[in-house]
């Protein structure tokens, strides 16, 4: 390491300011915009765009190109597609409602379980319920604990 | 006899014990279910065609061949798992209270990486190319457009890049690429301040440390058993498991929804589950809520650290939180019960009676 053909992978201290991180994403947005205000990067036909849906502001267009329902469904009229997905919705409101549910029980159950209460005693550590062998590390605490908030060197915990 | 309710009593202290030891890993819970998410996404990404003529197509042969089908509902059952855990997760952090100064940056780069995983999860219902994908998309479009340009013209822009023949190729290289890797970019920086993120991770590093220091072997107990032996690692992997059990039984007894070819300009269906309290929402106030009810909520979840003290009991910032979550149920199960309703086709009605007009 101290002979010169080492020099150069003796440590250096890089140094990024604000300027050159500024400077990086002005060039990145500015690439993009290029891109951007040269159009589209794939011709667009006419048909991918639907008049129709021009909706909005002016200029803005709308569209998937699978917008245009081609194929079996055209012409097809609504009472015909909402046949096709009745079965599908309900099974989904069904589920959508099992899911809800669930959720609900699992927040009053970690409600149950972390509520804040005005004591002291509610520290629990990870484990409290293993072997004493099998811990190798510190235990964590729960982080209501509020050693959690405290500044620490780097390292310090590990 | 005398014994049974003391033993009772026990085992539900017990079980206390467990579940809140579990809920304090649901955070390395969901970096799992991530990785997870971006291997099915992987996977699934060889089989699916975003150019619009052949979106609908190439999902169709996803659904109806066995493997990529089971792949498929891997990705949906995880996804909703994962949210399902992240509400949990926030529930638990909330309660815990994410006071001091570490603990507030974790809460709102946590903010951050929900917003991110909610566009991400918008984005991946955009690609599915069936009918609920479409009006999805309407709604964003029109939501955009409609309401939000109202007040900010130059949001057009973002409606413009997304639209059109590559619209769906853009929503793909967003969803598959952009969006991840900024989750992944948040999640560290996450790591870097949330405490237990901390812990879950100290074994690995120890281990990394003692790799890189010449081999596993010597010395302590943790490195004859790996991280494993560590309470929490085993914790996390044990909850993991499960996680994944179930969702292969799931994805192999309840496939994920795939609706009929797109048709434009009608509207029949409901959002997936988590977007239905917008849904409830839209049902009362049109598309308006669709423009501001996301960035009000994610507002709210900002507040809570501010309203949060370093002291025991709870706080405005824990009653703020639980009368939030409560509220966003409520709504939910309301727009889960209600009929399905339109609110974005008189826009194209509109649109339609705009352009004979200009004829």
């Amino acid at each position: 390491m101290n002979s010169k053909s080492a020099q150069y992978i003796r440590p250096k201290t890089v140094r990024a300011g604000a300027h050159s991180v500024l400077g990086f994403l002005f060039l990145l947005l500015l690439s993009g915009g290029v891109a951007f205000a040269h159009g589209e990067a794939v011709e667009v036909s006419d048909p991918t765009i639907h008049p129709v849906t021009q909706i909005g502001l002016p200029e803005a267009s709308m569209g998937h190109d699978h917008s245009a329902a081609s194929g079996a469904l055209s012409g097809a009229t609504r009472g015909e597609i909402a046949a096709l997905i009745a079965d599908s919705q309900a099974e989904e409101n069904f589920r959508s409602t099992a899911r809800f549910i669930l959720l609900s029980l699992a927040i009053i159950g970690l409600i149950y379980l972390f509520y804040p209460r005005s004591r002291s005693d509610d520290v629990v550590t990870v484990g409290e319920t293993e072997p004493i062998h099998t811990i190798s590390n510190k235990p964590f605490h729960e982080a209501t604990h509020q050693r959690q908030n405290q500044r620490r060197p780097l390292g310090q915990d590990s | 006899m005398a014994s049974l309710i003391p033993d009772m009593l026990a085992k539900l202290q017990k079980l206390t014990l467990e579940l809140r030891q579990v809920s304090i890993v649901l955070g390395g819970l969901l970096v799992l279910f991530f990785l997870t998410l971006i291997t099915t996404g992987i996977l699934l990404s060889f089989f699916y065609n975003p150019q619009p003529e052949e979106t609908y197509r190439s999902m169709t042969a996803i659904v109806d061949n066995p493997f990529t089908s089971f792949i498929r509902n891997l990705h949906f059952w995880t996804t909703d798992l994962f949210l399902f855990t992240l509400f949990l997760h926030m529930t638990r952090v909330a309660l815990t209270k994410p006071s001091g100064k570490p603990r507030r940056y974790a809460w709102w780069i946590g903010v951050g990486l929900f917003i991110m995983v909610s566009a991400e999860m918008l984005l991946g219902t955009f690609l599915r190319g069936d009918h609920e994908s479409l009006e999805a998309y309407s709604h964003f479009f029109l939501g955009v457009t409609g309401v939000v340009g109202g007040y900010l013209p130059f949001v057009s822009v973002i409606t413009d890049f997304f639209s059109g023949h590559v619209a769906l190729f853009r929503f793909y290289i967003f969803h598959a690429v952009l969006i991840p890797f900024s989750i992944m970019a948040l999640i560290v920086l996450h790591g870097v301040f949330a405490p237990t993120f901390r812990a879950l991770a100290t074994p690995f590093k120890k281990a990394a440390d003692r790799m890189a220091l010449g081999g596993l072997g010597a010395g302590t107990t943790a490195s004859q058993h790996g991280v494993f032996s560590v309470p929490s690692v085993r914790k996390l992997a044990m909850t993991f498991a499960a996680a994944v059990a179930l969702i292969i039984v799931l994805s192999l007894t309840l496939p994920a929804p795939f609706l009929t070819e797109p048709y434009a300009g009608i509207e029949l269906t409901k959002p997936p589950w988590w977007l239905l309290w917008i849904y409830a929402l839209e049902n009362v106030w049109g598309l308006t809520p669709l423009a501001f009810a996301p960035p009000i909520l994610f507002g709210i979840f900002a507040l809570i650290p501010l309203l949060t003290k370093e002291r025991q009991g709870a706080d405005l910032g824990v009653y703020l939180y639980l009368t939030t979550i409560a509220v966003l149920i409520a709504l939910s199960f309301w727009a889960a019960a209600s009929a399905p309703v339109a609110h974005t086709e008189h826009f194209v009605a509109e649109a339609e009676e705009a352009a004979a007009h200009a004829h």
